[in-house]
């Protein structure tokens, strides 16, 4: 590029001896003026081109920290707000299912989507009655699901409706449900005497897993893989009910069953839901998936227990469920 | 200022609509090319009028600006075609001493430093060398001296072949050198 003897670092040295004229500073300030009208900026003082040049070294100093704060705080809202809403259908479908898997729960059955996705579930179905009968599933599709809502809906279908486990389906057992079910007692300690009959049928109809005696069953503890076609299935012994596959009903199946499943899990789970702040959401999915006869029906058989205050909430929550419904005489209406 | 940024994407920046860019860029060279444009033409406020020009030129080509070359020679270039647009209107036929090349007319009457003046007083010998160089030799020293140009883009802001140029920066630095070391031989 260049030959060494075009440089001469004796000139180089002497020529930076020689004065470094600069142009005056009215040609500088006639240059820049020039330049910034140009580009159709007004011209700056001094003072105001340091105000701008402390202002834009402040924004340039804070410019990543806030925008990462304002990322995280926009991060972390969305994400509550997403659990929330995660919550919220989860919620609806847990009380849908509280109800729905009442059958299955008194079988002896945990709802296999809930016991199959977390310990929750297994927590929750720890806590159900063993003794239980099962009763199994009707084939006609529940014909109050359209009217859930979407995501009850989804939840209503993964807690009952479907005959194989949804991969994709959500399991509806968050951690607040399982707060509201303490522990409950065998279901020998709190017999239901609801429906022997029925409970001796739904013991029938359960998985491969068919029961043991209620009181030699130990809590439910693992998640139900798949279910189990129930006619196949009732014939053959269960070893435990950690392993019994659980079927599920169809809604209107356990639209019937629900409320002649009274157990007493399924009673304090409801008077527990029953306390939650979400009690609109929740008493529309149980009118989503409990018909008045059939709550009727479940609020006598509390009464026959001689649980009067849940009968009588139970009543409330028909009545507010089905305000055109009329109810029987023994539950305080002019009859049907 | 903006110490870190390239003479290129300043000039690319500034006619973005940067103000700032241009701002770094003329306090970077703007002491080169009025110094450029002293040696050229001898007398400063001459120097100084051309020294606006060139950057008002700059100026209103920064739209077009793209770097394909080293900025300070394209800043040169302007420099040195606003130079000779003057030599041409001027009567002063300068132009025809960039033509005429005396390659081998060493100036006899170039100022002899004092074996004991200090270098400051070299530095203003070498001033007086450098003034007393046929032009384009001149402006070949003084544009690798200001603008940091190699040979090639010297001739390229000059307009000249590269042999030219190199033959320009060669005199140039001969007579100088000569110049310098005259002294001590005496």
């Amino acid at each position: 590029m260049t030959d060494p003897d075009l440089r001469d670092p004796n000139l180089d040295r002497a020529y930076r001896e020689t004065p470094r004229d600069e142009p005056p500073l009215e040609v500088d300030e006639r240059i820049r003026a020039a330049a910034r009208r140009a580009v159709g900026t007004r011209p700056q003082s001094l003072e105001q081109r340091a105000g701008d040049e402390r202002r834009r070294s402040w924004t340039s100093r804070w410019r990543l920290p806030l925008s990462v704060a304002a990322t995280v705080v926009i991060a972390a809202t969305l994400t509550v707000m997403v659990q929330e809403e995660d919550r919220r259908p989860r919620d609806d479908a847990g009380r849908g299912a509280v109800r729905l898997d009442t059958a299955p729960r008194e079988a002896e059955q945990p709802a296999a989507p809930a016991a199959s996705s977390s310990d929750a579930a297994g927590d929750r179905l720890n806590q159900l009655p063993a003794a239980a009968p099962a009763q199994p599933p009707a084939p006609a599709p529940a014909p109050t699901a359209p009217s859930v809502q979407p995501s009850g809906r989804a939840a209503l279908k993964s807690a009952v409706a479907p005959e194989v486990p949804s991969p994709s389906a959500p399991a509806p057992q968050p951690r607040r449900e399982e707060r509201a079910f303490p522990a409950q007692p065998p279901a020998a300690a709190e017999p239901a005497p609801a429906a022997p009959a029925e409970l001796e049928m739904r013991r029938q109809s359960t998985a491969p897993a068919a029961a043991p005696p209620p009181t030699a069953s130990p809590p439910l503890a693992a998640p139900a893989p798949a279910p189990a076609p129930p006619p196949a299935a009732a014939s053959a012994p269960a070893p435990a009910l950690q392993s019994v596959p659980a079927p599920r009903p169809s809604a209107k199946a356990i639209q019937e069953m629900a409320p002649a499943g009274a157990a007493s899990g399924s009673l304090r789970r409801d008077r527990n839901l029953g306390d939650r702040p979400d009690r609109a959401s929740r008493e529309a999915s149980t009118s989503a998936v409990r018909s008045p006869e059939a709550w009727v029906e479940y609020i006598r058989s509390l009464r026959a227990q001689g649980r009067e205050t849940e009968a009588t909430a139970e009543l409330a929550d028909l009545r507010r469920a089905y305000p055109d419904f009329k109810l029987p005489t023994d539950l305080g209406g002019p009859g049907q | 200022m903006e110490p870190g940024r390239p003479d290129e994407e300043l000039m690319l920046a500034y006619g973005a609509g940067d103000a700032a860019a241009f701002d770094a860029l003329y306090a970077r060279h703007k002491g080169a090319v009025l110094r450029y444009l002293r040696r050229q033409t001898g007398n400063t406020a001459l120097a100084e009028e051309l020294f606006q020009d060139v950057w008002l030129k700059l100026i209103d080509a920064r739209a077009g600006y793209e770097p394909r070359a080293k900025f300070t020679t394209w800043l040169f270039t302007i420099a040195h075609n606003r130079l000779m647009d003057h030599f041409r209107s001027s009567a002063r036929g300068a132009l025809v001493s960039y033509e005429d090349d005396p390659a081998e007319d060493v100036p006899t009457d170039m100022p002899r430093p004092d074996q004991t003046a200090e270098r400051r007083e070299t530095a203003a010998q070498l001033l007086a060398a450098i003034d007393a160089l046929p032009p384009a030799q001149r402006e070949a020293f003084v544009l690798q001296q200001e603008g940091e140009l190699s040979v090639e883009e010297i001739a390229a802001a000059t307009g000249v072949n590269r042999e030219t140029a190199k033959s320009r920066l060669r005199y140039a630095l001969a007579k100088l050198r000569a110049t310098l070391r005259e002294p001590e031989r005496t």
